[in-house]
């Protein structure tokens, strides 16, 4: 990350074969249109050649760093866009629990993540799949499982450090 | 036991705010409720702190997911940023600030300039803030449009805070004010006021600032006039 702040095209080259599977695979899985993805995963690439320089490893990895700019800008992507809520009412209730359990399993690191979401509950990694893949907002998905807002939250927010934690106990 | 559920609506919303972690780390909030998240957020270290721990297991569901992009796309990635140098984006990152000497270093250097001339209430203790801004790993400056001399704008999406610098800026007329205002679909709110005493001399921290809104600044008769009265001096896509 040093070498690419500096301008180092080679080492962003190098970041670029190791991360665009992941930036592009979750723009996709959000925006779920391939032109999309791809204007994400461009726009993402030229945030991170810009902003290196800023990037503070005390803060998280680089992967953490990635994920978060490329979800944000996904998720705007699809909140935007009009086909996005023709896309959400194509989602069906039951539908996110399935995909994850689905959820193709390919290297070590999916593996230690996925058996992580294997700790949650079904009610928990429900309401993350729909907001962190569906890109809805908390209140979109309360009132698609017409579950309290509170009931919402708590849910996401459970799930999260459940899964922080089983990752965690991995670590360790 | 006196009251039940009559506790202070404040504490309710700090209560409330402090349970959006988790929604905003998996960007599950409106953009009004970000922002509001967001300008919570640079006031509050404890949910700093479990954000960073939250975003981090968020992100690792991406892992779960991943699909290898076309070569295509790697070639257009690698010519866009052959043609965009970093440098482009001013670096306000501490290591880097003393050695490039931009008018920047004056103001994080010497953020005692502040105090002259303000009318904001906002004002007191803002200059740690300010250099927080300043030095924020994502600074990131915008394009200011200016008809009233030179200004600049920079701002920190992570923090949600902005610094508005009036580097050669008109004076406003006597007794009069300027009032920057942030604009988003619901119309323009008051994001300060402030009468520069020299045209070097305006230095205002602006909360609330997400991406999406635009800056403007008018000259008012007073501040913190509900809308603006007069012209769009400057303005800025944010």
């Amino acid at each position: 990350m040093t070498r690419v702040a500096r301008g180092d095209t080679e080492a962003f080259s190098e970041l670029y074969d190791q991360t665009s599977s992941m930036v592009y695979g979750l723009a996709l899985r959000v925006v779920r249109s391939e032109a999309l993805a791809e204007e994400v995963t461009q726009e993402v690439y030229l945030q991170v050649w810009r902003q290196a320089s800023g990037f503070d490893a005390q803060r998280g990895s680089v992967k953490s760093w990635m994920a978060t700019m490329a979800h944000r800008r996904a998720v705007d992507v699809v909140r935007r866009s009009q086909s996005a809520r023709d896309r959400e009412l194509k989602v069906p209730a039951d539908g996110p629990v399935a995909d994850i359990a689905e959820m193709a399993v390919l290297g070590d690191e999916r593996d230690r993540v996925r058996a992580a979401l294997s700790s949650l509950t079904d009610l928990q990694f429900q309401v993350i799949e729909m907001a962190y893949f569906g890109g809805l907002t908390y209140r979109e998905v309360a009132e698609r499982l017409d579950t309290p807002l509170a009931t919402v939250k708590t849910r996401i927010r459970d799930g999260l450090t459940r899964l922080r934690s089983a990752l965690g106990d991995d670590n360790g | 036991m006196g009251s039940p559920g009559c506790d202070p609506p404040l504490v309710t919303t700090m209560d409330d705010m402090h349970d959006l972690v988790a929604a905003y780390a998996v960007d599950a909030l409106d953009d009004s409720e970000r922002a509001e998240y967001e300008a919570h957020l640079a006031d509050c270290a404890e949910c700093r702190a479990e954000l960073a721990q939250l975003s981090d297991a968020a992100a690792s569901v991406a892992e779960t997911v991943s699909v290898t992009p076309s070569p295509e796309l790697k070639e257009r990635v690698m010519t866009a940023i052959a043609t965009d140098s970093p440098a482009e984006v001013i670096p306000l990152d501490i290591r880097r600030r003393k050695s490039l000497g931009w008018g920047w270093v004056a103001v994080a250097a010497s953020v005692l300039v502040v105090s002259v001339g303000l009318l904001v209430s906002n004002i007191g203790g803002q200059d740690g803030d300010i250099s927080a801004v300043l030095a924020a790993p994502d600074a990131v400056e915008v394009d200011l449009d200016s008809t009233v001399g030179g200004a600049r704008f920079v701002y920190s999406e992570s923090l949600g805070q902005g610094v508005f610098t009036g580097s050669d800026l008109d004076l406003p007329e006597e007794n009069r004010v300027y009032e920057l205002w942030l604009i988003d679909e619901e119309g323009p709110t008051a994001a300060g006021a402030f009468r520069p005493e020299s045209p070097e001399d305006a230095t205002v921290l602006v909360d609330g600032i997400v991406p999406g809104l635009t800056l403007a600044m008018t000259e008012e008769p007073e501040a913190g006039l509900d809308e603006p009265t007069g012209e769009v001096l400057l303005s800025a896509e944010i």
